[in-house]
This record gives C-alpha cells, sequence and structure tokens, in this order.
C-alpha cells in the first residue's frame, strides 16, 4: 500500500538546531503519534510537511506526490490543527468560514454546520472571545469540513482540559473509522496517544530515535522495577534508561522474556506507558 | 482572490468609521492645497492608511501561517492587496463625499473641493504608488519590520518636498531639454495616460518582487 505520508532524509539547519536527515513514514487509515520533547523537532517537522519552511535536503511525499511540485492538489486533501489559533480574532466564525471555504473544492457546508452544531460554537460571537478549547474546536470543524484524506495536529491537545481532549480525541477515533483518512498527531501528552495512536514516532534533537507500531513498542520495550543490588552489569545491556532512589531502581528495558529470565523473579516487569518510553528513550541511562 | 479582498473589508470594519474622522481632519489640514491638492493628498493619505492597517491585522493574527497551509496561491495571496487599493479609494472617495455634503450642509467653515474623475484618479495613482514601494518590503520581511522602511517612505517624501526648494531654486538647466524631447503633452486626459502607463509598470515590478519575496519567506 502506498504511503499517504513519507519523509526521507529531510534536512533543515538552524542556528543551533538541525533536523537531521529525518526519514519515516504513515500508511492511509491510520493515526500516527508524533512525539518529542518541547524543542525536539515536531512543529519543525510538520512546518517541512506543509512547506511553511524550505527543505534543504531530502524529500517529502504526501500522496505519492512531491510537496513542493503539487503544493497545492496537496493542500486540498489536508486538514490541519495547530497549537496556535491562526484565524483572524476579529471576525465571527460564519465570517471566517466564508473567506476560508471557497478555496476548498471539496467544502462541504453540511458537515461544517454538523460540527459546530455538535461543538457548541456560537456563529455570531468573535473569535477573540473564544476559549482555547473552541478555538481548536472551530479549527477541527475546518479541518474535517472538506473531506480530508490527512489531518496533520500539531499539539491540538496541549491546554485544553480533560473534558475537551477526550472530546476531540473522540471525533479522531470516529474520523478514523472511515478508512480512508489518516491522522499525524504531534503531542508531548503521551496519554492522548496512548488511547488513539496506531503508529508512533519519536524526535529527538532534531533525529527519529524510532517510528515504529505501538503494538511493536509495548512488545519491545518493558518497565522494569526492583532493588539496586540488581543493577548489575548483566543487567545493563538491556536497560535504555533507568534511574535509582533509595529504594531502588526504576528503567525501561528491551527483550522482556532475557530480562525476566536473568532477574528470575526478583524484579518487576510491568507494560511502560508512552510517556516511559519517551523519558528513558530520550534521556538515556542514569535519569 | 474576491474573497481575500472581502477579509480584508471585514477586519477593516472600524477603520472605515475613522475614515470619515480622517476625512474631515485631513480636509481642514490641506485647505490651503487648492481644491485637486486637497482632494488628491485625502485619498491618497487615508487611502495609504488602509494599505497599512490591511498590514497590521495580517500580523496581529499570524495569519501567514493560515494562508500558506491552505490551497490558496501565493500569487493570489500577493494580488489581493493590490486588488485591494481602488476598493479603499472608492470606499475614501464614497467617504470624502458624505463628509463634503455634511460639510456643505452644516455650514462648516472648512473648505472642500468637489469630486471629479482626473484627481480622484490622480489620488488612485498616489496610494499605488506608495504601495507599491511599500509591499516589496512588507512581503519580505512581514509587517513589523517593513514599518521602518514605511517610516523612511513617509518622512523622505516629506523631507525632500520641503528640501527640494532650497536644493534647486532655479530650474535646472537639464529639465526643459528633457521634456522637448518627450511628445508635448496636452491637456488633464494625456497626463493621465502617461501617469497610468507609469503607474501601472510599478505596479507591476511591484507585484513581482513581493511575489517573490513572498515565496522566500518562510512562516
Amino acid at each position: 500500500m502506498e504511503s499517504i505520508l513519507e519523509l526521507r532524509n529531510v534536512v533543515k539547519n538552524f542556528t543551533g538546531f538541525k533536523i537531521n536527515g529525518i526519514s519515516f513514514s504513515l500508511e492511509p487509515g491510520y493515526i500516527m503519534g508524533f512525539i518529542g520533547a518541547n524543542g525536539s523537532g515536531k512543529t519543525t517537522t510538520i512546518k517541512l510537511i506543509m512547506n511553511l519552511l524550505h527543505l534543504e535536503m531530502g524529500e517529502i511525499k504526501v500522496f505519492g506526490l512531491d510537496s513542493r511540485q503539487h503544493e497545492q492538489q496537496i493542500k486540498q486533501r489536508i486538514g490541519f490543527v495547530y497549537d496556535d489559533n491562526h484565524f483572524y480574532e476579529e471576525l465571527t466564525i460564519t465570517q471566517m468560514t466564508k473567506v476560508l471555504a471557497p478555496f476548498y473544492k471539496k467544502w462541504d457546508w453540511n458537515t461544517y454546520n454538523r460540527y459546530i452544531h455538535r461543538f457548541g460554537l456560537p456563529s455570531n460571537k468573535k473569535i477573540k472571545t473564544f476559549s482555547r478549547g473552541m478555538k481548536m474546536k472551530y479549527a477541527l470543524a475546518v479541518a474535517l469540513s472538506h473531506k480530508a484524506e490527512l489531518l496533520i495536529m500539531d499539539e491540538p491537545t496541549s491546554g485544553l482540559d480533560p473534558i475537551v481532549r477526550s472530546e476531540i480525541l473522540d471525533i479522531l477515533s470516529e474520523v478514523i473509522l472511515d478508512e480512508r483518512c489518516s491522522v499525524l498527531f504531534s503531542s508531548h501528552i503521551t496519554s492522548d496517544l496512548d488511547r488513539i495512536a496506531d503508529y508512533v514516532t519519536l524526535i529527538h534533537n532534531g533525529t527519529i530515535l524510532f517510528s515504529t507500531s505501538k503494538e511493536e513498542l509495548f512488545e519491545k520495550y518493558s518497565l522494569v522495577k526492583g532493588e539496586r543490588s540488581l543493577l548489575g552489569e548483566n543487567l545493563r545491556p538491556y536497560l535504555v534508561g533507568y534511574r535509582e532512589s533509595q529504594f531502588g531502581f526504576e528503567g525501561l528495558v528491551t527483550d522482556k522474556a532475557a530480562v525476566q529470565a536473568m532477574l528470575n523473579g526478583n524484579a518487576l516487569l510491568e507494560r511502560p506507558t508512552l510517556e516511559d518510553i519517551m523519558l528513558y528513550c530520550t534521556r538515556g541511562r542514569a535519569v | 482572490m474576491a474573497y481575500l479582498i472581502l477579509k480584508d473589508l471585514l477586519l477593516q470594519r472600524n477603520m472605515m468609521l475613522l475614515a470619515f474622522a480622517y476625512v474631515l481632519l485631513f480636509a481642514f489640514a490641506f485647505q490651503s492645497m487648492g481644491d485637486e491638492g486637497q482632494l488628491v493628498a485625502i485619498i491618497s493619505m487615508v487611502g495609504y492608511m488602509f494599505v497599512m492597517v490591511g498590514g497590521a491585522w495580517e500580523e496581529k493574527n499570524n495569519s501567514d501561517t493560515l494562508w500558506n497551509s491552505m490551497p490558496a496561491p501565493k500569487w493570489k495571496i500577493v494580488g489581493a492587496k493590490y486588488l485591494a487599493i481602488p476598493v479603499y479609494v472608492a470606499f475614501v472617495t464614497l467617504v470624502y463625499a458624505v463628509v463634503s455634503s455634511a460639510i456643505s450642509l452644516l455650514q462648516i467653515p472648512i473648505t472642500t473641493a468637489p469630486i471629479n474623475v482626473f484627481v480622484a484618479a490622480l489620488g488612485t495613482i498616489g496610494v499605488f504608488v506608495a504601495a507599491s514601494l511599500y509591499y516589496p518590503v512588507y512581503f519580505a520581511f512581514g509587517y513589523t519590520k517593513s514599518r521602518y522602511w514605511h517610516f523612511i517612505l513617509i518622512f523622505g517624501i516629506v523631507a525632500l518636498s520641503s528640501m527640494l526648494p532650497n536644493l534647486f531654486p532655479e530650474k535646472p538647466a537639464w529639465i526643459d531639454p528633457l521634456f522637448e524631447k518627450l511628445p508635448k503633452l496636452t491637456g488633464d486626459a494625456m497626463f493621465l495616460v502617461v501617469a497610468i502607463c507609469f503607474v501601472a509598470l510599478l505596479v507591476a515590478v511591484s507585484f513581482l518582487l513581493s511575489l517573490r519575496f513572498y515565496g522566500r519567506r518562510e512562516f
């Protein structure tokens, strides 16, 4: 199956920061969680995909098309939600949508009105009077109203209360059910992605540390907890990262079966969260 | 592109109301310029204010990220700014008509010039010239940085016009030979045609520069 989004050896240099030849791809019909700490390169990568930044080296293909050569054609099929509001705050959403809608060939007013009604967004109030959650819901309504095949979302849930976050995640799950739409969802709130992501890509200092399915990730990594005396040379080769306290240690290990056999029931092995994986993979040993 | 112009008008509703006050103020301030000078100055200045305020709204809302994430070609984003100028001018002319009628009806002691097509066209040319000099810098650097260029532009024009009489107390010798080589311009119509051709060229070059600079920008 052809990837809906494919990045190959993408390079972008800034003073003091570099997107360092990153590659990953997303298949149609899946949600990819794009995780990493603040300043790791998530937004820069998304801006490169959206052509808001100029690519220096490498290749970005969306729907199998070169992102620069077929920019307008691609953007007809992309819905986007960014962490900051970019709509005109002095306009009402009715005015704003009247300006935006004609740019999309497949704009569907019925879908739009359905989402506006569902989200309870007031049509006659200026966007500047909206809460952050309402602005995010409006952005989502616009993104979903032109039959987008790829949703690109940059930290859409940051700064939102748990109820609105949950509502947005429910909608994303619904959208994905049609099997046609894919989502690239960047976030440092990994619990959101624990819930909805099919694939996870971790970026750290402009480098992709892994890009894999969530199942493979949880098969590969385990969280181990035990007494500090167990932190011997035998265990260290399996440790991705660990932290010690006066009561013992906790660490992320690969090869669960081997570690289990080695520790012989003297330590606790648990399924890690995405946050554990992100933390230990990016900070390394002795956190 | 019409929707981008509509958006500019929707954003400038407050400016549209303020335009009545500006026109009244400038009508009072420019009385001594004579009929034609007063109207040209009012249309040029208030029209250019619309250009500047339009840019300020884009910057305030960080809208470049929005438009460049949408299927909106850059030539439309840039072109809409230039095409909004005649709309601004038409509105300012309308405001002038209302204000000058009100001045006349209320017998306010301000002298206002009657509107005529020639003078309105000169005002339009004035806004196009100012915007053509301003927009390439605006599209290259955004509103905040381009404000410095705006100030240089405005103060440069004011300073130059006040310095010219001192710099050239007598007509320079090269002026007459230059104009002898040009076809003799007779009447307003011919002057207007020449001015429109010049401005059309200036706007075309300005648009292409704006498009080039905007294409190089990152958001």
